[in-house]
């Protein structure tokens, strides 16, 4: 094969560049939107992301990695955008009360639930606990990818998701009142944004 | 194993989209097999997965906003440079240029602009940030004018590998200064130990004089015993600030200083 002229070459990172965007961005951003709990920024940190795979990108070598490039790198400026606003990591996060012990969701009436409520579900769970439960819900990330993003043990990541998930539960079922049984579906018409 | 064991393990497992780095692990294959013989589990892991499969649905349903596609692949079009040219980087450059004028190491030349192979951020950009985290800083996690103190409860906060030039000596350096306490911070997702010091009559009670330091292992493009030193810039408030980063084994070391300090590393104690 003959070598490639610059341009050549250029054309060939755009078009796989809108392919990564295509294939990954709409995740990234439901990714960013849980961390974030707001729209706008998670779009900002969405676009963010891909404009330093746009000026970064060619640091990576393998393309089979790029998603959790991606990802990591979404984590990275959300943590960092944080710290710009004064709001730093607190370190024992995991440790935080937990909040009261509420009666899991039901079958039924969680398949009654729409996008939005679920989302605000999730956005409910203490951050320590969301971002491994939103890698595992919305891209079915392996353990072991969600703990390279996250860059913690595998046995973090299964307590966290555990853990997660039974704060998931009684989050829906707190926002399910019992208005919301099958066949008496409440319309939300609440943007996801918090 | 038992139930609650093998419940644990498959937390983040569900059975109609078990991928294959998690099936080739020993304990989850056990667990699984543990699950297929267990009536009782299985309908667990069945609920368990029903309810996984409605979540991830739902939240499949999100939509971005309207345009957002968009938006991203013409804004990479505008952006798109050779690797290694990220905006934080040109930014601070930039800034160092513009602010102080003159950068007193050719490291742009050399090291820094060159050294982002990998996937990693580099000292520049860690600077940057560390300097940002100081000027915005509002409060400490430990406030101590005990060196020891101080030194002594960042161990037992799990930090790793804490500046041990830190001591009484360091606060009568340059000048008579008090320590004022310290924080972790959290960058990349590596912890950063901040140390602060006042100097008596200091404007309005700053601290004017940090030690910050990180595993070594989370900025690329410092050599060991490479110091990169700065003159002065001004950030956004106008307070003056000098700067010196260097890499000692395990650690990088970042000195903070404000006001005009031809060698900001001299202001820690060696030897």
């Amino acid at each position: 094969m003959a070598p490639k002229t610059p341009s050549e070459s250029m054309k060939l990172n755009s078009s796989l560049l809108e392919s990564l965007v295509d294939e990954h961005y709409a995740n990234l951003y439901r990714f960013a939107l849980s961390l974030a709990r707001n729209e706008a920024e998670a779009a900002d940190l969405t676009q963010q992301t891909y404009f330093q795979l746009a000026t970064r990108g060619g640091q990576i070598r393998d393309m089979k990695k790029a998603k959790s490039w991606l990802f990591t790198t979404l984590r990275r400026d959300f943590l960092r955008l944080r710290r710009q606003t004064g709001r730093f990591l607190s370190i024992d996060d995991e440790s935080a009360p937990e909040p009261a012990a509420a009666e899991a969701v039901e079958e039924d009436t969680l398949r009654a639930a729409d996008a939005t409520l679920v989302m605000e579900a999730l956005m409910e769970v203490r951050e320590v606990f969301r971002e491994s439960l939103a890698l595992f819900y919305l891209e079915d990330m392996s353990y072991r990818e969600i703990a390279g993003i996250l860059d913690v043990p595998i046995g973090t990541v299964m307590s966290r998701i555990s853990r997660g998930k039974q704060e998931l539960r009684g989050r829906l079922s707190d926002t399910m009142s019992g208005d919301c049984r099958p066949g008496n579906v409440v319309s939300l018409s609440r943007s996801a944004a918090g | 194993m038992n139930r609650d064991e093998a419940r644990f393990l498959l937390s983040g497992v569900s059975a109609d989209r078990l991928d294959g780095l998690d099936r080739s692990d020993p304990q989850i294959r056990d667990a699984l097999e543990f699950v297929a013989n267990d009536p009782e589990l299985r309908s667990w892991f069945e609920a368990s997965s029903r309810f996984d499969g409605t979540i991830s649905d739902r939240l499949a349903e999100v939509e971005p906003p309207p345009g957002l596609r968009d938006s991203i692949v013409a804004g990479m079009r505008a952006s798109h440079s050779p690797p290694g040219r990220g905006r934080r980087m040109f930014l601070a450059a930039v800034a160092a240029v513009l602010t102080a004028g003159v950068i007193l190491t050719a490291f742009l030349n050399r090291g820094g602009l060159d050294s982002t192979e990998g996937n990693g951020p580099t000292f520049v950009e860690f600077e940057a940030d560390m300097l940002e985290a100081i000027t915005g800083l509002d409060a400490l996690d430990h406030r101590s004018a005990d060196p020891k103190d101080i030194l002594s409860w960042l161990r037992r906060q799990g930090i790793e590998g804490t500046p041990e030039f830190v001591s009484a000596e360091t606060a009568n350096v340059d000048g008579e200064r008090n320590f004022v306490g310290c924080k972790i911070l959290d960058w990349e997702g590596y912890r950063v130990s901040l140390i602060c010091l006042r100097r008596g009559g200091n404007r309005k009670g700053m601290p004017d004089l940090h030690f910050l330091t990180i595993p070594a292992e989370a900025i690329q493009g410092l050599a060991p015993d490479e110091l990169i030193a700065h003159l002065p810039g001004r950030d956004a408030s106008f307070r003056q600030w000098s700067t010196a980063i260097w890499r000692s084994d395990d650690l990088v070391h970042l000195v903070v200083a404000e006001g005009n300090h031809p060698d900001p590393r001299s202001l820690v104690p060696f030897g």
